[in-house]
C-alpha cells in the first residue's frame, strides 16, 4: 500500500485494505473533521501547502492522488 | 566574513567597526565617509574612523557643524552613483538631519519615475548610561520607523559590522545604523559562545538574528526575549538572573537589522516558548517594541500564553546624574523584573534570592513595621453597579508594595480599573480572581512583615496547586467545593491550555452577563442537500451545510438588525454595519470562533473556502487576531451524527448565537399513505432575552429555517455559483 492510502486509512481509523479511490465525501467516516485531518496530514507528509480551494476540491483519494501527480509527487 | 582567528580573544565591538571601515574603504572605490572631526589624529568622537583619513584621505570628509548639510551632501553623492557613509557624531543630532533624511534621501529612491539607488548609511551613536545627559544619550530609533524605503540596522556584539554595513549599502537605499555607545568598549561574541553558560547562533537567511540560548536547551525557551544590540548584555544578565534563580531558560533573540523586520526566523521559537518579551532602551511611547509586539500578536496569537511584554526606557528626558540616569533608562533589573512578574516567577524568587526591599524601600519597611496593616479596599468607581469583579492580581503574594502601585484589576459593567495602594506592605490577598465583591469589601492587606511561608491562609480556603512542575510558580486554583478535602485537591490535574482558559473567560462573563433565552426549531434539508450535492459536482468541490447557515444568517441581518448589535447601556444597542458572523472550529480540541467578514457579500463557495481555511489553521493553532475578533453573531456547528440540541452561550459582547445540530432521518407518511424518510437538523438560538424576546427568536429562525428549506429563496445569484 502506498503512503497515501495509509495516511488516510490512519485517519479514519480503517484498515489500508478498505482504502480506495473512490473512499472520499461519500464514505460515512469521512466527515467534515476528518476531511481536514487528511488534507493537513497530505500536505505534511508530502510538504505541500494546499490551499482551500484545493482542500475542497479533494474529494476522494483519487482526487488527493490527481493532486499529488500534478504538485509532482509520487503517492 | 569575519575575520578572526579562532584563538584570538574577540576584538572589541568599536575595533570590530573601525576594521569593517577600513575593509570596505580598500575594496569599494567609490565610498565616501563624511562627518564631524573625523580625522586623524582625532579620529572620530569614539574614535571609530580613526586611521581611515590617513589612508583614504581623498574619500574622509571632515565636515562643518551642520548635519542638515551633512546629509544633503551625502544625499547628492549617494544620488550621483557613489557609496556614502555618514557619521552624526551622537544620535541625538540626527534630528537636525531628519529632513534630508525623510524627504529627500529616503524619497529619492522612487521618485524619479524608475527606482534610482541611494547606498547612503548614517551611522550614529546611540544610548545613554554615560551620564552624557539630556541631548547625548537619547535612543531614537523609534522616530525613523516606519519612513518609506529607509532601514534600520542596529550594531550587535553577534553580528560583524562589516556584513552588516555591506548589506546596508548593497541594499541601494537610505539606512541608519545605530550604534548603542556602551557597546563600543565591549568584546564581540565568536564561536558561537557568549559565555560558559550560554550559547548563540545565527539564525534566518541575510545577516539573520542572533538566538543566544543556555547551552544544551537551544530548543526550549520559557521565554524569549526580542533584543536590539544595544540591550543584548542587559537581556543576557536578565536572562542569567532568571536562570539562577527559577531555573527558567530564557533566551535571548538580536536582529541585526530593526526595521522592516523579518520575524520569521524566529517566530517558531517564539510560539514553542509562548512567553516574549521585547526591550529597548528608547523611551516609553511609539517604541519599536510596539510595532514588533503587534506583529508577534498578530502572527503566533494561537500560540502566545500572555500578551508580549513590551519594556523600554520611561517616559522621560534622560537626566545627567548617574542614579537618577538608572532610573529613567532601562537595565537588565527591570527586564528581570519584568519578566518574572509577567511570567508569575516571583515566588520562586522569594525563595532563592529575593534580597528583600532596596535601600531606597528600608525607611517604608520600618515605617511599615512600626504600623499597622494597611487595607486594600473596593473603591467606589462609577454610579452603575453595587459590585465588581476581581479581574486580576497584579502584584504577587508577599510581594512589596508601594504606595499608589497598582495592586489589582477589578472588572466594572463598562470597564476595568486598577486599584492602587495607599500605603506600603508586602501583600497579603484576600479576595480570589473572579470574587464579585461590594464597595469596601476587603481586597488585601499589606502587612508590616512578610507573612510566613508556612502559616496557612485563613482568610480563604486551601487550594490545590499545580502538581506537574513543582518548581513552577504557584498559581492558585478555584477549588470546586471550599471544604473539600486537602488530599483530593492534591490529586493530579488538568491545567486548561491558554485557548480553553480564553473560552472559560468568555463563557462565564457570558454566564454571568447575560439573560439569555433559547428556542428550537427544526428544518427539513433534502432540498437543500441535494442542491449543494449538485453543486459540489459541478463545482468539483464540496460545499456543505454550514455555508448554507452561515450564508442565511448573514442574510437575516437586514431584516433583525438588533440580533447583530450589542448594548451600549440598558437601553441601548449598537448596531452593526455588516454582518460579520462567527463560527465555531474545533477540530483538535481547542475551540476558535474565527469570523467570517461580510458574510452577506460572498457566495456560499467563498465562504465555504473560508471556512475550509480556518479548519486548516485551527489545526495548526496558526490564526491571527485578526481572524477571531469583529464578530458580531456565532454559528455553533455541530455536525457529529447524532446530535439532537446544542443550546450555546451566548458569546459576549454578542447578542445572539446560532447552533446547527447534525443532519438526522426520520420516518413520515406522505398524503398518499406512503412510509418515507426525509433528513432534518435542529436549528437553536440563544439570545440575550434584554434585547429580544421569544417572539423576535421565532421569527429569526423561521427565517434560517425557510432559507434551508427553500434554498433557491436564498441570497442573490452569485450566491450558488461555484466560483
Amino acid at each position: 500500500m502506498s503512503t497515501l492510502e495509509r495516511i488516510i486509512a490512519d485517519v479514519l481509523g480503517v484498515a489500508e485494505e478498505e482504502i480506495d479511490d473512490e473512499t472520499g465525501t461519500a464514505t460515512a467516516s469521512w466527515t467534515s473533521l476528518r476531511h481536514v485531518q487528511i488534507i493537513a496530514a497530505v500536505g505534511r507528509e508530502y510538504g505541500l501547502r494546499i490551499t482551500p480551494r484545493r482542500a475542497r476540491s479533494c474529494r476522494s483519494v483519487g482526487d488527493l492522488r490527481k493532486l499529488l501527480a500534478e504538485e509532482g509527487r509520487s503517492a | 566574513m569575519t575575520p578572526i582567528a579562532a584563538t584570538t580573544v574577540a576584538p572589541r565591538v568599536a575595533e570590530n567597526l573601525n576594521h569593517a571601515l577600513h575593509r570596505l574603504f580598500d575594496r569599494e572605490e567609490r565610498l565616501y565617509l563624511l562627518g564631524e572631526d573625523l580625522l586623524d589624529p582625532y579620529g572620530g568622537a569614539f574614535k571609530i574612523t580613526k586611521g581611515l583619513s590617513s589612508r583614504f584621505g581623498d574619500r574622509v570628509v571632515a565636515t562643518p557643524l551642520s548635519e542638515g548639510g551633512i546629509l544633503g551632501v551625502a544625499g547628492g553623492l549617494a544620488l550621483c552613483g557613489n557609496e556614502v557613509i555618514v557619521e552624526v557624531m551622537f544620535g541625538d543630532f540626527l534630528a537636525l538631519g531628519f529632513d534630508q533624511v525623510l524627504n529627500f534621501a529616503s524619497k529619492s529612491v522612487s521618485m524619479y519615475g524608475r527606482r534610482v539607488p541611494i547606498p547612503l548609511v548614517v551611522r550614529c551613536p546611540v544610548g545613554g548610561n554615560r551620564g552624557y545627559g539630556p541631548t547625548h544619550s537619547q535612543s531614537p530609533q523609534k522616530h525613523f520607523v516606519g519612513i518609506p524605503n529607509l532601514a534600520l540596522y542596529e550594531l550587535s556584539p553577534f553580528h560583524d559590522a562589516e556584513a552588516v554595513l555591506h548589506t546596508a549599502l548593497q541594499r541601494g537605499a537610505p539606512a541608519i545604523l545605530f550604534e548603542d555607545k556602551v557597546l563600543y568598549t565591549r568584546r564581540m561574541y565568536q564561536e558561537n559562545r557568549v559565555d560558559d553558560a550560554y550559547r548563540y547562533r545565527i539564525t534566518g537567511s541575510g545577516l539573520g538574528w542572533a538566538h543566544a540560548f543556555p547551552d544544551g536547551e537551544e530548543d526550549s525557551a520559557d521565554f524569549v526575549v526580542v533584543a536590539p544590540g544595544g540591550v543584548t548584555h542587559r537581556a543576557l544578565d536578565a536572562a542569567r538572573a532568571l536562570r539562577e534563580a527559577h531555573g527558567r531558560s530564557v533566551h535571548v533573540v538580536t536582529p541585526a537589522q530593526l526595521h522592516p523586520l523579518d520575524i520569521e526566523p524566529v517566530l517558531p521559537l517564539l510560539a514553542s516558548a509562548g512567553r516574549v518579551a521585547v526591550v529597548e532602551e528608547g523611551t516609553a511611547g511609539g517604541t519599536w517594541g510596539s510595532e514588533v509586539a503587534q506583529v508577534v500578536h498578530e502572527r503566533i496569537w494561537s500560540s502566545l500564553s500572555g500578551p508580549v511584554l513590551s519594556l523600554s526606557s520611561a517616559d522621560s528626558i534622560i537626566p545627567t546624574a548617574g542614579h537618577l540616569e538608572r532610573e529613567v533608562l532601562l537595565g537588565a533589573e527591570d527586564i528581570r523584573d519584568g519578566i518574572r512578574r509577567a511570567a508569575g516567577w516571583g515566588d520562586a524568587l522569594r525563595e532563592t534570592a529575593q534580597p528583600g526591599p532596596t535601600q531606597a524601600q528600608a525607611a517604608a519597611v520600618e515605617t511599615a513595621a512600626a504600623g499597622t496593616t494597611t487595607p486594600v479596599t473596593v473603591p467606589k468607581l462609577n454610579n452603575n453597579d453595587e459590585t465588581y469583579l476581581v479581574a486580576d492580581w497584579l502584584v504577587d503574594e508577599d510581594a512589596w508594595v508601594e504606595p499608589d502601585t497598582e495592586v489589582v484589576a477589578l472588572d466594572t459593567s463598562k470597564a476595568q480599573a486598577d486599584i492602587a495602594a495607599s500605603g506600603s506592605g508586602y501583600l497579603r490577598r484576600v479576595a480570589a480572581v473572579g470574587d464579585e465583591l461590594a464597595v469596601g469589601d476587603i481586597l488585601g492587606h499589606l502587612l508590616p512583615e512578610r507573612a510566613p511561608r508556612a502559616a496557612p491562609e485563613q482568610d480563604r480556603p486551601a487550594r490545590p496547586t499545580r502538581s506537574a512542575a513543582p518548581d513552577r510558580p504557584v498559581e492558585p486554583i478555584r477549588p470546586l467545593t471550599e471544604d473539600a478535602p486537602q488530599e483530593d485537591l492534591a490529586a493530579e490535574v488538568h491545567r486548561l491550555d491558554r485557548a480553553q482558559q480564553g473560552t472559560a473567560a468568555v463563557v462565564a462573563k457570558s454566564h454571568r452577563e447575560v439573560p439569555a433565552g433559547f428556542t428550537l426549531v427544526k428544518a427539513q434539508v433534502d432540498d437543500v442537500l441535494d442542491r449543494l450535492d449538485r453543486l459540489s459536482d459541478e463545482g468539483g468541490a464540496v460545499l456543505g451545510l454550514a455555508e448554507v447557515v452561515v450564508k442565511a444568517v448573514a442574510d437575516a441581518q437586514r431584516d433583525f438588525p438588533r440580533f447583530f448589535g450589542s448594548l451600549v447601556d440598558d437601553r441601548t444597542v449598537a448596531l452593526a454595519d455588516a454582518p460579520h458572523v462567527g463560527v465555531t472550529v474545533d477540530v483538535d480540541g481547542s475551540l476558535y470562533v474565527p469570523v467570517v467578514t461580510r458574510a452577506h457579500e460572498r457566495s456560499l463557495a467563498e465562504i465555504a473556502d473560508t471556512l475550509m481555511d480556518f479548519r486548516m489553521k485551527a489545526l495548526g493553532k496558526e490564526f491571527t487576531a485578526h481572524e477571531l475578533t469583529g464578530g458580531n453573531i456565532a454559528v455553533s456547528l455541530n455536525p457529529d451524527p447524532g446530535v439532537v440540541l446544542v443550546q450555546p452561550l451566548v458569546l459576549w459582547p454578542q447578542l445572539c448565537m446560532v447552533s446547527v445540530g447534525a443532519v438526522g432521518d426520520e420516518c413520515r407518511i406522505d398524503e398518499a399513505g406512503v412510509a418515507r424518510t426525509r433528513r432534518f437538523v435542529h436549528i437553536g438560538l440563544a439570545y440575550d432575552h434584554r434585547v429580544v424576546n421569544g417572539r423576535d427568536a421565532v421569527l429569526f429562525l423561521t427565517r434560517i429555517k425557510a432559507a434551508l428549506e427553500e434554498p433557491a429563496q436564498l441570497g442573490g445569484e452569485l450566491t450558488w455559483t461555484t466560483a
